[in-house]
């Protein structure tokens, strides 16, 4: 009769308590990102590696501003001094690591 | 002016201005006395250029910005200024010269203005890393680039 093996019951050693845990909490590393306004306010966001550039620009806003929170579409992700066109890049992607800093400016200037 | 007070202003307002500088890609300003040097580079271009805020004043009256030559920065003025072809530029005669500004809030140009010398603003909009971020939007959200100097 077959069956289903149980995890750790093939071939090789079996995993200790707790090292499949440490394993996720690895892959899912949480970073912690400094996000400033054109006025160089600064706040903080913390954010799964994984989580996209996008999510990094709609969560710093609201860091920034509270709420009622500006509309994303509104404003540009700057990373190194220059504008993110790719919001579907995740952080590691973009090239950040933990405790990077990034700048979100309006798309458009208010001009006199 | 008190230039003891304009000294502490500075002081004050420094660390978050080269932290902004940095998050925005310029290298380090360069502060003597009251007038800061960034070395920056605007999106599109492959030449630096020398941007210059000049503080004189700072506790009563914005930054002037202004671009300055590279090989001598004793030497000020629209030849040196990035041509961003939609930036919003202006200019006024300052100081028996004609003095380019980027006409939105935070510079000096644009306060002395006689189109914006009756607007109220607050201390703040001019503060060090708000220009920064000025600068910034300039260089990074203003081109295409076109070439040093204004026409």
């Amino acid at each position: 009769m077959l069956g289903f093996a149980e995890p750790g019951a093939g071939p090789g050693p079996k995993p200790r308590e707790g090292e499949m845990t440490d394993q996720v909490a690895q892959a899912t590393e949480r970073w912690t990102i400094v996000v400033a306004n054109g006025e160089g306010d600064t706040a903080e966001v913390t954010l799964n590696e994984h989580a996209h550039l996008r999510q990094l620009l709609r969560d710093g806003l609201k860091a920034l501003y509270g709420t009622p929170t500006p509309n994303p579409d509104d404003y540009d992700l700057l990373i190194g001094g220059g504008a993110q066109e790719d919001l579907d890049l995740t952080l590691a992607e973009a090239g950040l690591r933990n405790h990077a800093e990034v700048v979100i400016l309006p798309k458009d200037v208010s001009r006199g | 002016m008190d230039e003891a007070l304009v000294e502490a202003l500075l002081d004050r307002d420094w660390p978050p201005f080269c932290a902004q500088a940095a998050r925005l890609g310029f290298r380090q300003p360069l502060r003597g006395g009251t007038r800061i040097d960034l070395l920056v580079q605007p999106v599109g271009a492959d030449q630096e250029f020398r941007a210059v805020l000049l503080c004189d004043g700072y506790d009563a009256q914005a930054p002037l910005l202004d671009f300055a030559d590279p090989e001598d920065p004793t030497q000020l003025g629209a030849p040196f200024w990035p041509q961003m072809a939609n930036a919003p530029i202006n200019s006024i005669t300052y100081d028996g010269r004609q003095l380019p500004f980027i006409c939105t809030p935070g510079t000096r140009g644009y306060h002395l203005h006689p189109s914006h010398v009756a607007e109220h603003h607050a201390r703040t909009t001019w503060r060090l890393a708000r220009v920064a971020g000025l600068l910034g939007m300039f260089l990074t959200k203003m081109g295409p680039y076109q070439g040093r100097g204004l026409g």
